[in-house]
């Protein structure tokens, strides 16, 4: 066998900060999609969300046949997917970078020519489309069908649910990169936890304490800051009603940006 | 020797933990095409070096050039033109072997596809994995990884390797597999590596750095360093009353000191001697004419044990 000198080779064109980035994320993306977990993922995420949202179906349908008031349908996905969502990506963001770092796999990708900012990039962009895709995509056309076919509301405006969707995608992606950034300033899987499940905490009762919290808080888009009087952002895109205030959406927008840019500050600095 | 002609070359390179000092001004050359061992005891700062020379870590003062290119600011063009084997190497556990280099392959190959199987089925070749290359990294033992560890870091064609401990954690077989691989990548490249298992570096090795407690204590040819600029030792196995004769020994100018062990043969000197020829014309008639049987009279070979010792004994006083 002849022996591949290195003249026969393509080298790799990346330059600035973006060196390493394409096979980083396609080393990501294996991980993901290249094996059982993406779709370990989406059965668990289907029988969270569209599990219990088949049960609130179930139970409205059951209401209207006794003349009563069923759950509320749209505020029930709300709530589930703040609570399940938030959580469940704390549970899976959290080893992302921590992991990498205790393992010494982070050390031994960052010994190629790689930069530090395309490594906590392709962690952020191919967890996130993994998270988002199984966690509130896929469910979310599942419950937009069960809706339509099964429930009362019927078939909703498809762009209003669209921009409804936009509005859980952007509540999760808050919280894959507030996890991801404490994993560039934590050492411990517990301590991101910890400190994750008190911000959470601290937006679910704090309204009820500091009403101004609904103006920052990233779970007004998906949450009704005052049932049956003030809808979601995201409610209110599905149902056509006006939005009770912008602030929330920018505010979470700015702090997924903040939370990108000190990830990238912190990981640049850090001792491997 | 030229600054061109070396390969790693640090000025006064040093890193600080808090208090904690781990590497205190290294000036370390490295020459080109050398197998170049950099040994000292744990915690004596080898870790960090290679970390601070591969970026992974940025000094508190000091700097250095890897193949002429600056350790901090030219890190990441550094990193193409090297091989890194960490010490207890770690990679995805849910690739393959032929995963893992293919991976490692894109860091710095965008292609042709088939030119870069070839380079993987190669790197397989060198390191005997052809049997395992498909399977899971996760069920391989300890020898498997690190021969995996040296395919992933030789597949760029690097003008040097950097290998933390490459043989440590591996059976006498996996340990002679890994130094004959070294030896036959010595053609291509320069290989820096550490480690604590003295015996591959007498074999392999023909430059040696010893750091102990942060500080270079010495670098030097393996060979300069056998031959030693210390003292020879001779070795005397005696009978009869030895008290006047270690007096007689002892005041000779040319005798730096004399260590003694009873055993079954009768009683045993070492002898450490400044002059080589003064020992060899005068000693045995020394000992014998001071009314000693001499059942054995030889000089001790040095081997990199005894100096490695002896330089970090003489480091610690």
């Amino acid at each position: 066998m002849s022996t591949t000198t290195s003249s026969q080779l393509q080298l790799v064109k990346e330059k600035g900060w973006r060196r390493g980035l394409g096979n980083l994320l396609q080393g990501e993306y294996s991980s993901w999609f290249k094996s059982s977990r993406w779709w370990k993922h989406l059965l668990m995420w289907f029988a969270i969300i569209n599990g219990l949202m088949g049960i609130m179906v179930i139970a409205s349908a059951k209401a209207a046949e006794e003349g009563s008031d069923g759950p509320p349908i749209l505020f029930m996905y709300g709530w589930f997917g703040a609570m399940f969502g938030a959580i469940g990506v704390m549970i899976i963001m959290q080893r992302v970078l921590v992991r990498e770092k205790q393992q010494g796999t982070a050390a031994w990708a960052l010994s190629k020519p790689v930069t530090r900012t395309a490594f906590v990039v392709s962690r952020l962009v191919v967890n996130a489309i993994a998270i988002l895709l199984t966690s509130v995509i896929v469910p979310g056309v599942i419950l937009y069908l069960t809706l339509g076919l099964f429930s009362d509301l019927g078939w909703l405006s498809p762009f209003g649910f669209m921009a409804g969707q936009l509005m859980f995608l952007l509540h999760t992606f808050y919280w894959i990169a507030f996890v991801l950034m404490l994993g560039t300033l934590l050492e411990s899987s517990g301590g991101i936890i910890g400190v994750s499940m008190v911000l959470f905490f601290a937006f679910w009762y704090g309204p009820s304490l500091a009403p101004p919290l609904v103006y920052i808080s990233p779970l007004m888009l998906i949450i009704s800051p005052a049932p049956d009087q003030i809808n979601s952002l995201a409610g209110s895109f599905m149902t056509g009603e006006p939005v009770f205030s912008w602030l929330p959406l920018i505010s979470t927008v700015v702090s997924c940006t903040v939370f990108i840019t000190v990830a990238i500050l912190r990981f640049n600095r850090q001792e491997l | 020797m030229n600054s061109n002609d070396l390969v790693i070359n640090t000025e006064g390179l040093s890193k600080s933990f808090g208090e904690v000092h781990a590497l205190k001004s290294l000036d370390l050359r490295v020459p080109q095409k050398s197998i170049f061992a950099f040994l000292g005891p744990n915690g004596a700062g080898k870790t960090t070096t290679i970390k601070l020379l591969l970026g992974l870590l940025k000094p508190t003062s000091g700097g250095g050039q890897i193949l002429g290119m600056d350790i901090v600011r030219d890190s990441v063009d550094i990193r193409a033109n090297i091989g890194y084997l960490p010490q207890d190497a770690r990679f995805y556990e849910h690739m393959t072997a032929r995963q893992t280099l293919e991976y490692t392959a894109g860091f710095f190959y965008s292609g042709p596809k088939s030119a870069i199987d070839k380079r993987v089925n190669e790197m397989i070749e060198l390191v005997g994995l052809e049997g395992k290359a498909d399977r899971p990294i996760k069920g391989f033992s300890g020898g498997e990884r690190q021969r995996l560890g040296i395919a992933q870091a030789e597949i760029n064609y690097p003008d040097l390797l950097i290998l933390d401990e490459p043989a440590a954690s591996l059976d006498p077989q996996g340990r002679r597999d890994v130094l004959e691989v070294m030896s036959r990548i010595r053609k291509y490249a320069t290989i820096f590596y550490c480690t604590h298992i003295l015996d591959d570096v007498q074999k392999v090795s023909d430059q040696v750095a010893i750091v102990n407690e942060g500080k270079l204590i010495t670098q030097a040819p393996i060979e300069e360093l056998l031959t030693g600029t210390g003292d020879a030792i001779y070795s005397v196995t005696l009978k009869g009353d030895t008290q006047s004769a270690f007096t007689r020994v002892t005041q000779q100018s040319w005798v730096s000191g004399i260590e003694t062990s009873q055993n079954s043969g009768g009683l045993t000197w070492q002898v450490s001697v400044t002059d080589e020829a003064a020992a060899e014309d005068q000693l045995m008639s020394l000992l014998v004419s001071s009314g000693l049987k001499v059942s054995n009279f030889s000089r001790k070979e040095q081997n990199l044990e005894d100096v490695f010792f002896n330089i970090i004994e003489r480091s610690q006083k």
